[in-house]
């Protein structure tokens, strides 16, 4: 029985590689596709990606459970009925069960991998992806764009019909009908430019002798006599009188300190 | 018996029958599915369509008792099982001694069933269900292998009593034995006008052989999505509600998983497959579905309607 159990495992092991290999190359198909369109209308390239994901999880799923012995046998006319038969009956053992055991182990043989490889639609795939990335690689060295959708989300949200701060325009006018003069005041004032504004300094009332302003005069300075508001003095770790223990952490300082 | 040997032996089987009986190749294979199964068939047909002669010949080959009870109204219970008589010793001393009827065999040909009154039907019908018969306080075990061939003629209606559906549930078949071809009956005047000859048929099997292919049958393995679909068969019968008043019972699928098996095994399969059971499915469903009025209005007949339920 080991013997069966045994040639049933890699029977279904080789057609889960078949079957996980034609959905690798449709994923691929469908993310070279994914990627073009990405490229062409300047969506972000992650979108691309993110739908390849959900695109390979569902079509996954569905091809996963193709992966059934009766899908098998619908491939090999002569294990008709005896492959799922034989699978379904391990757990019997007498004389007839056996007999069918040897039965479909020497039929198993007639199960060719290449049965469930569809060659036409391989090489049609394979096709489509070398021209997808031909286009892709053109668009992208040309900058190929037929329609740059960050700025068609920009020029949307400027529209004044999606912006996002919209005036009630009832709301206002039911606003300014009130009287709003605790909040904002004499309403006289907040009138502007209606009358001419006459302003009038009054001498008496300020520090600034408008006839003593003048020009700053030019003063030479004598360069031997400082001025007395100027005064200069130098760090004790200027002078030469350093300590010979400090004298090298000094220089080392001021050289890393030049360095920087 | 090896199992390359089984399906030679079933073809030898119906080759040495076809000796006695002209065509009715599905009669007599249904009969040896109902026998390979360990149960019983109704044979429905028109006089004259060799169904006892069946039952008779298939005796014959099978080296099995044979015995035929010929329904009538009068017919009591213990024609059929036995009753006690007294027996007188040559002491003068008189005894009670059971004498067996004639379902003491293994194969009991029930003619006319449909005949008999409900009381005495329900006597033979404990027999089948049982494979024993209890007479007074005693009960008598009927012999291995045990087989009730039951015939009954559809266009006798005055004077018969309809076998009710729970009692007919117990026939895992109802074979629909029909008239022979032209060609068929063309050779049954040959054979049967000219002079008479002994026609000798050869034993295939034995009792042992029967109960050993019996075995046999119950071995032949089946997938689950076969099973499944054998149970959906049945189960879609009480679902039917527009064209079936009743649906089939359990003991439906039961008998057509092992139906199945039995046409399997007799085919030289080791497998179940799907054409067994849509085959097995018509004299399986037969005499357990009633049609409603609906299906009737419509002219469907019973095979049409079970025709619906297959895939």
């Amino acid at each position: 029985m080991k013997d069966i159990v045994k040639a049933l495992e890699e029977t279904r092991k080789a057609v889960l590689q078949v079957v996980l290999f034609n959905s690798i190359i449709d994923i691929l198909v469908m993310f070279l596709i994914l990627v073009l369109i990405c490229i062409l209308f300047a969506f972000p390239v992650w979108w691309a990606v993110l739908a390849t994901i959900v695109y390979a999880a569902i079509h996954l799923r569905g091809n996963l459970k193709e992966v059934k012995f009766s899908k098998i046998e619908e491939k090999t006319p002569a294990l008709r009925e005896q492959l799922i038969t034989v699978a379904d009956s391990l757990h019997h053992d007498n004389e007839i069960v056996n007999a069918l055991r040897d039965e479909v182990l020497k039929n198993m043989k007639e199960i060719k991998t290449s049965s469930f490889i569809e060659f036409g639609k391989l090489t049609r795939e394979i096709a489509v992806m070398a021209l997808v990335s031909f286009i892709i690689i053109g668009a992208a060295a040309f900058n190929v764009q037929f329609l740059d959708f960050s700025k068609v989300v920009d020029e949307l949200k400027e529209f004044k019909g999606f912006q996002e701060y919209d005036i009630n325009e009832e709301l206002l006018e039911f606003e300014e009908s009130q009287n709003l003069s605790e909040i904002l005041g004499d309403e006289s004032i907040a009138e502007l430019g209606q009358q001419q504004l006459d302003l009038e300094i009054s001498r008496s009332n300020s520090d600034v002798v408008i006839g003593q302003v003048n020009d700053p005069r030019t003063i030479s300075f004598d360069k031997s006599v400082p001025p007395l508001e100027i005064k200069a003095s130098s760090d004790a770790s200027y002078e030469e009188d350093i300590p010979k223990e400090y004298q090298k952490i000094v220089k080392n300082y001021f050289r890393e300190i030049t360095k920087s | 018996m090896k199992l390359e040997d089984i399906k030679k032996t079933f073809d030898f089987l119906f080759a040495e029958s076809g000796k006695v009986i002209v065509g009715q190749n599905a009669m007599m294979k249904q009969i040896v599915v109902a026998m390979l199964a360990d149960s019983h068939a109704l044979l429905e047909g028109y006089p004259g369509v060799a169904k006892t002669l069946a039952v008779r010949t298939m005796s014959e080959l099978l080296d099995l008792k044979f015995s035929r009870i010929q329904h009538t109204p009068d017919l009591m219970p213990s024609d059929i099982t036995g009753t006690y008589i007294i027996e007188e010793t040559s002491a003068g001393k008189r005894n009670f001694k059971f004498q067996p009827g004639p379902i003491f065999a293994n194969i009991v040909l029930a003619d006319e069933i449909n005949r008999a009154t409900p009381k005495t039907q329900s006597a033979l019908l404990e027999a089948m269900q049982e494979k024993q018969v209890t007479v007074g306080t005693n009960t008598f075990k009927l012999d291995e292998p045990f087989f009730v061939l039951a015939t009954q003629n559809p266009i006798e209606q005055e004077g018969t009593y309809q076998l009710p559906e729970a009692q007919a549930d117990r026939f895992l078949l109802k074979i629909k034995v029909d008239y022979p071809t032209f060609d068929e009956e063309l050779e049954i005047v040959n054979r049967f006008t000219e002079a008479k000859k002994d026609v000798k048929l050869k034993k295939v099997l034995n009792t042992d052989a029967l109960l050993y292919l019996q075995n046999m049958t119950k071995q032949i393995p089946i997938a689950n999505d076969i099973k499944k679909y054998a149970v959906e068969v049945v189960t879609s019968s009480r679902k039917k509600s527009d064209l079936i008043e009743y649906g089939a019972s359990p003991r439906a699928s039961l008998g057509l998983v092992l139906a199945s098996k039995a046409k399997a095994l007799i085919e030289g399969r080791k497998y179940v497959s799907k054409a067994d059971i849509n085959e097995m499915a018509l004299p399986i469903l037969r005499h357990r579905i009633i049609l409603s009025f609906e299906a009737e209005r419509q002219g469907l007949h019973m095979d049409d309607v079970i025709k619906k339920l297959l895939r």
